[in-house]
């Protein structure tokens, strides 16, 4: 079902190709030009002195002063004269830029050009032909094999195959990234036992998930200047590992990674705490991304998603749509409005440093906390109504020090003492100002905001907080809000806004915290923006922000966030304090939040003294009487808060008179709060850190986007509805109130997809035979590679689809071919992750252990500004894959062997044969110290040199060594020997550097 | 290095290119057309110079100095005010051209210079303005101008690598980005040279005894060519063997290009290598190396800047602008106008092309009265050498250097006229990647033919 390719496809590939890029040129430079400056007195709306610059033919007619254009004569144009002010000087609102003169005279110059939509044109019938006709657009189609048997090999019939310890290591490397170790070969198992052996090592989701991170340009900082980190994106690489080893079905990957955060029932893990499902968004985040607010330099925002666009096309439906940006695909039928389709999407998406913890995470501990909570409550009121007589004569005696958030009452106090009943009367007046005003010129703002962490929750008025540490029992008593440390200023989280209105300029929020914790506003999704304030306080009091209302189209939103829900830490030098940079190791932060409202006076609202009128203000003007309605109206808020029925103004009158010292405050006032505070703080040190990952998250914000003439931030075309590949997947437009991955997940996760069960398919040929059935993996579009048997993918395709989309089984099937086990086998170099893994694993320095934070890479001169720190030599002797991918500089030893640069997903690594590789193997600190470490050992054994040399063999080559190759060997440790005028047996030196020439060897790099 | 390090092998080794046959350039058969350039020297300049106080004199600043400025820039703000220029400017040469008492030696060369007083770039921000400059696109992933043209030109010495780059320990913003090969063979990509510690990466041979390390190859040798025969494997692993070889030989060959040895002291001297001080020397001896691989067969060499105050950019002075901006100048000025010299002398000017540049310039007005700040409206760049023709100053800037009134010059017509100096043209020198011819000019790009000889 496809529908009729709309008029705007049609422009495409009128002229031949040379004309293309002019074509491009006058969509990125010229179109915009003329779009901005000139179409709103001379395009459809208003044509002054009779001219349209809209069409060239509208150009070519002119107005009243005769045509604006000679095609191919710049000097004789008149659109050309005019804006080098050569005659009437236009625009009329400023010159324009000598770079847009440039390019206009250029355009003209050369012609032009100017792509219209004619009659029916060879593009329109291209587009159609390709969707009809491309072999990647049409649906699976399973063939009856040519011969019986195993699939693979009733289509390719096999070669003799090869021996065993040759196929367990090709097979060892293809399933783990790691040779066999002598246990193995020692194995008596059959070919299939081994395949099932390995399939169920931990070692094989390692390798996949290694596979897989090329593809989403996997990386832990995001470059640029700053290089700042992408908080938790080591917990999305240990995702993988489980998600491969546990063989999650792919389409589940793929919903995962799509939609993660908005499945009906997630997976959770219910032993780690965490959901693992809303990882696989973090896929989205793993791109470069700058400091940037994205209002100056709106290009910046449409790269990210751009990037995003691209990994997710690429990664899973092999195409290039991030060629439509600016224009119609030129090769596959992919228009702009398919482009700006997938943008609305991701537009509508938001950036978020999120919580992975289950609801279930911390749960018995958190059940203690309340409890102990209610204790701790029952106990301070039963201690605060037996002090309510003495309240009168303490106020009555009472100097007042001054509080920051309470400051009213205590200026209330002494404008009773020196004004009297006209003292009460402003105060009065004020309070009803404040009501007028709070009615008058502030809108509320205070639905619709998402929390996200555990214990971060909406309560009612008269939460409190317990002190960290000292004698004193309470810190604060709050109003009505959503608060992040009430419970534990451990749980961490981030509370935040919906989309702000554009009808107004300011937001303010009333709003505390400490410990780092921040309030943002996040502008078009530029998710580490500079809008990061640190939030100060221990009570709510309001702070204003602009709404960027006057940026119609740009998304923005507010976040509360603790330190470590921030994606901004650690920011970058200098934007910090020294003794807030002490503060980023802390895993103590919070935040609360009392409200908030939009408006364009220019003043936050005032805190309102609605407490205030509780007051008897006949009793005001005299001292007795004063402390008297002072002590009844705290009173009165003991009295309800005890029956847990406190109101905002009792909030505020108890957290005043607690800081007056007027109600008792130390645990050793009570024989039970001193245990019962111990406890608590004792239980709260229990609690786990809070696991943050990076991921997108959906704000009931669904928005179309238009598409962006020429890729221009600034021009807007018609309105691409959100929809996955109206042309070649005939995704139906998305109407739901979320972003639409949700959608999408299901539309790329479909059986009924042409492209997706190919395109993974086909990967996992690659990664069994070296290379894909289609070479292009990342590209199965008109410009990619033919698959060379065609049948053959499609059968594999059904066959992965039937078997429940199990990587596993379609690895299994591979392997178990004819086809895999063959001598005739091109040589594969090792990976530079192998190679790095077989030299630990060769000289048993390897640590088999999985999972956890990345360790920097070995470098010699760190650069902690830019987060490009250094690790060990040896890596901790973990796996490659647990190495820091760091932008800017990645690790060397590893990019030598083509470790790709994490800036856009690759399916395919370079495999290239440079002497930097072997400068490397022949100098590199890591490979001479991992020597001399495999050498140590061998001479401290009591082998003879032939069993040396042997063992050596099986662990590098995983195979015994020759008698013609021991005695090559033996013959290269005598003569190290008389070099290092050492004994062969037990000389270090020696097995150093045969280990050294072992690494060195070819067949230790290339696997038959 | 070892006595043991014979010199017969980087002699035997020059008439055997085959382990480097897939570095030959696209263009076997030569260029697309003739063209004077053979090489390249980039001094990249980052963080900003200044241009209405390197070659760009504003005197209309004098009169305006520290009244409110309204310029139409991301930085515009109420308390913006002009800055003068704050150093003097002469005319130099026979020409006459101005250039700031920043670059007395510079200066010297004026009538060498083609001056680019009218170059914009695209976005005020390093990164993306290094990366711009380097790659022709403001997001990374792109190769970069050096790996182009020994992508498109081959290597000139088989035994060197094609792109070399002399740096010092700072990553500049875009990171190493900036000199990849994207996704043109890696072969491509810069090989680093720093300028302290060891120089390059893994070529001090592990054993400090020459034989030992032999001792260990010649078994490697017997061990993989029995590997080879046995296993087949062809070139990759021919390739491979030919690869540890040069390698073994490559760990004379280019200390021996970088040492300084063989220098006479007047020409360290001429690069200021005699200077008290450090980072003056040190970017001398990059700059003196720049020479020596240039005349060893290196086709590109690029040098950056030595960092000295600031993290984004040697020049980059929002404040301290006249503290630093003398200094930068100190350190540099000299070596560049030596390697001028030096390159006359040595006859290697001829087919040689200087590139002095850096991302963007600074604003003509200032925000805190003792700095500017970033710049691609306008800025001026040189070029000299091969082709060049000298003491032509092109382009122009409005009376206060904000924006380019005559003659603009984008990245793109930097870069086509690059290529077009070595006989590429920049809209045939293509690579097939992403499903599209890609260009280092993308669909931009003109040669800039009133700088040319």
């Amino acid at each position: 079902m496809r529908g009729r390719l709309p008029l705007w496809v049609l422009i495409i590939g009128l002229f031949g190709k040379s004309s293309a890029q002019q074509f491009e040129f006058f969509e990125t430079k010229v179109r915009p030009v003329l779009a901005r400056n000139c179409y709103s007195c001379h395009g459809p709306d208003k044509q002054f002195s009779g001219l349209r610059v809209d069409s060239r033919e509208a150009l070519l007619r002119g107005g009243k002063r005769g045509p604006a254009l000679t095609p191919g004569n710049a000097g004789q144009s008149l659109l050309l004269r005019a804006v080098r002010h050569q005659e009437i000087p236009m625009p009329l609102g400023g010159q324009l830029q000598p770079t847009d003169i440039a390019a206009l005279a250029e355009w003209i110059e050369r012609g032009a050009l100017w792509p219209n939509a004619p009659s029916p044109s060879p593009a329109h019938s291209r587009y159609q032909k390709l969707l009809r006709d491309h072999w990647a657009f049409q649906p699976v189609k399973a063939t009856k094999p040519p011969r019986s048997g195993h699939l693979v090999d009733a289509w390719l019939p096999a070669n003799p195959p090869a021996s065993a310890p040759t196929l367990l290591r090709r097979l060892s490397f293809v399933l783990t990234g790691l040779p066999p170790t002598p246990e193995d070969l020692a194995r008596n198992e059959s070919f299939e036992q081994s395949v099932d052996r390995l399939l169920a090592s931990p070692h094989y989701g390692e390798q996949w998930a290694r596979r897989w991170m090329d593809l989403m340009r996997f990386a832990e900082t995001r470059g640029y200047e700053w290089n700042y980190e992408i908080a938790g994106a080591w917990r999305y690489r240990d995702y993988l590992i489980r998600a491969f080893n546990a063989d999650l079905p792919y389409s589940q990957l793929i919903r995962e990674h799509l939609a993660g955060d908005l499945l009906e029932s997630p997976r959770i893990d219910h032993r780690a705490g965490i959901n693992e499902s809303v990882i696989g968004t973090a896929f989205f985040r793993l791109g470069e991304a700058g400091h940037d607010d994205c209002i100056q330099f709106r290009e910046i925002a449409l790269d990210v998603i751009d990037n995003q666009i691209d990994t997710l096309t690429k990664g899973f439906l092999a195409l290039t749509v991030a060629c439509a940006r600016c224009h119609d695909h030129k090769l596959d039928p992919i228009p702009t409005q398919d482009y700006y389709g997938l943008y609305g999407i991701l537009n509508s998406s938001r950036p978020v440093l999120r919580s992975l913890a289950s609801p279930a995470a911390n749960q018995k501990l958190l059940d203690q906390l309340l409890n102990l909570r209610g204790r701790i409550r029952s106990e301070l009121a039963r201690l605060w109504t037996r002090e309510v007589p003495l309240l009168s004569a303490r106020l009555a005696s009472r100097h007042f020090t001054p509080t920051k958030e309470m400051a009213d009452l205590e200026t209330l106090w002494s404008s009773l003492e020196s004004e009297g009943a006209a003292g009460w009367q402003r105060y009065l007046t004020e309070a009803r100002r404040r009501q007028d005003d709070a009615r008058n010129n502030y809108e509320p703002f205070d639905t619709g905001w998402l929390a996200d962490g555990s214990g971060i929750e909406k309560t009612g008025p008269g939460e409190f907080v317990l002190t960290p540490t000292g004698a004193a029992v309470v810190e604060a008593i709050l109003p009505a809000g959503v608060y992040s440390g009430v419970i534990s200023p451990k749980l961490q989280g981030a509370l935040r806004s919906p989309l702000l209105p554009k009808n107004r300029k300011f937001i303010s929020v009333r709003a505390y915290g400490g410990s780092l914790a921040a309030r943002r506003t996040v502008i078009d999704n530029c998710a580490i923006g500079e809008q990061n304030k640190l939030l100060e306080g221990r009570w709510p009091s309001w702070t204003k922000s602009e709404t960027y209302s006057q940026q119609q189209r740009l998304p923005v939103f507010l976040e509360l966030v603790t330190r470590w829900a921030n994606p901004r830490y650690p920011d970058r030098p200098g934007v910090l304090k020294p003794d807030q940079e002490k503060l980023l190791s802390a895993q103590e932060s919070y935040f609360g939040w009392a409200g908030a409202v939009t408006h364009d006076v220019e003043e936050s609202p005032r805190e309102p003294l609605s407490h205030i009128l509780d007051l008897d203000g006949q009793t005001l003007t005299t001292p007795e009487g004063r402390a008297a309605a002072f002590s009844q109206a705290i009173a009165a808020a003991v009295r309800r808060w005890a029956d847990a029925q406190s109101s905002d103004e009792d909030a505020r009158w108890l957290d005043w008179a607690l800081r007056q010292g007027l109600l008792e405050n130390r645990a050793e006032a009570s024989p039970l709060l001193p245990s019962l505070l111990n406890e608590y703080r004792d239980t709260q040190s229990q609690l786990g850190s809070a696991p943050m990952v990076e991921g997108l998250a959906d704000a009931a914000t669904g928005r179309d986007y238009p598409v962006l003439i020429a890729g221009s931030p600034t021009s807007f075309g018609e309105i691409a509805p959100r929809r996955l590949l109206a042309g070649i997947l005939a995704g139906p437009v998305i109407t739901g109130p979320g972003s639409g991955r949700r959608e999408l997940a299901e539309q790329i996760a479909s059986p009924q997809n042409p492209l997706t069960p190919r395109v993974i398919v086909n990967r996992i040929w690659q990664a069994v035979f070296g290379q894909g059935l289609v070479r292009s993996v990342d590209n199965f579009g008109a410009l990619g590679d033919k698959p060379e048997h065609p049948e053959l993918l499609d059968a594999l395709a059904a066959r992965f689809i039937a078997d429940g989309w199990s990587i596993k089984k379609m690895m299994r099937l591979l392997l178990t071919s004819a086809k895999f086990r063959e001598a005739a086998w091109p040589l594969r170099r090792l990976s530079a992750e192998e190679l790095r893994d077989a030299i630990l694993a060769a000289a048993g320095e390897l640590k088999p252990s999985l999972y956890g934070e990345s360790i920097s890479p070995h470098r010699t001169a760190p650069e902690a500004y830019r987060k490009l720190l250094a690790g060990p030599l040896d890596g901790a002797g973990r796996r490659s894959i647990y190495t820091k991918v760091t932008r800017m500089e990645g690790p060397a030893f590893l990019e030598t062997f083509d470790f790709p640069l994490p800036l856009a997903g690759r399916g395919r690594r370079d495999v290239t044969n440079v002497p930097a590789q072997a400068l490397t193997l022949l100098n590199d600190p890591f490979v001479i110290e991992i020597a001399r470490r495999w050498g140590a050992k061998l001479a401290a054994d009591s082998a003879t040199p032939d069993q040396r040399i042997d063992s050596m063999f099986r662990r590098a080559l995983s195979r015994p060594a020759s008698p013609a190759e021991k005695q090559r060997f033996r013959g290269l440790a005598a003569e190290l020997a008389t070099l290092h005028k050492a004994s062969i047996l037990t000389s270090e030196a020696v097995w150093k550097d045969v280990a050294h020439a072992v690494f060195n060897l070819k067949e230790f790099l290339y696997v038959p | 290095m070892s006595p043991n390090w014979s010199r017969r092998d980087t002699l035997k080794l020059a008439s055997n290119g085959f382990p480097l046959l897939s570095l030959q350039g696209l263009l076997a058969a030569g260029t697309h057309h003739p063209a004077p350039a053979k090489k390249v020297i980039f001094l990249f300049m980052p963080g900003g110079v200044s241009h209405v106080e390197s070659f760009d004199p504003k005197p209309k600043l004098d009169q305006l100095d520290g009244q409110p400025a309204k310029l139409d820039s991301y930085v515009a703000g109420p308390k913006r005010k002009w800055l003068r220029g704050l150093w003097k400017f002469q005319r130099h040469g026979q020409c006459g051209a101005p250039v700031s008492e920043l670059f007395p030696h510079t200066a010297q060369h004026v009538d060498s210079l083609a001056i680019i007083r009218s170059m914009h770039s695209e976005f005020p921000l390093h990164a993306r303005g290094n990366v711009f400059l380097h790659t022709g696109r403001n997001v990374g992933g792109y190769p970069s101008l050096g790996s182009w043209i020994t992508y498109g030109l081959g290597l000139v010495n088989q035994n060197l690598p094609g792109y070399v780059l002399l740096r010092d320990a700072y990553v500049p913003p875009g990171g190493m980005e900036n000199f990849a090969s994207g996704f043109l063979p890696a072969a491509h990509q810069a090989t680093h040279v720093k300028d302290e510690g060891v120089p390059v990466r893994n070529l001090t041979p592990a054993d400090p005894d020459n034989r030992i390390q032999r001792a260990k190859l010649d078994a490697l040798l017997a061990q993989d060519r029995e590997f080879l025969r046995i296993q087949g494997g062809g070139d990759a692993i021919e390739s491979a063997i030919a690869n540890t070889e040069l390698a073994y030989r490559m760990q004379s060959l280019v200390p021996d290009v970088l040492d300084l040895a063989k220098e006479s002291e007047a020409t360290k001297k001429l690069y200021g290598l005699d200077a008290a001080d450090k980072p003056k020397r040190l970017y001398g001896l990059q700059c003196l190396r720049a020479r020596r691989l240039i005349e060893s067969g290196v086709r590109f060499v690029e040098v950056t800047c030595p960092n000295l105050v600031g993290m984004n950019g040697t020049w980059d002075q929002h404040d301290h602008l006249k503290r630093d901006h003398e200094r930068n100048a100190f350190v540099t000025d000299q070596a560049v106008a030596g390697l001028l010299t030096d390159l006359k002398q040595r006859g290697l000017w001829q087919d040689t092309l200087v590139i002095w540049a850096g991302e963007f310039g600074r604003t003509p007005d200032t925000g805190n009265g003792d700095g500017r700040d970033h710049h691609p409206f306008a800025f001026t760049i040189w070029m000299a050498g091969a082709g060049i023709q000298g003491g032509v100053t092109f382009g122009e800037t409005d009376e206060v250097g904000d924006r380019i009134v005559r003659d603009p010059v984008s990245i793109h017509d930097l870069h086509a006229t690059i290529l077009h100096l070595l006989g590429l043209d920049h809209e045939r020198l293509t690579y097939r990647f992403s499903g599209r011819e890609q260009r280092l000019t993308d669909v931009h790009g003109r040669v800039v033919r009133q700088i040319l000889a």
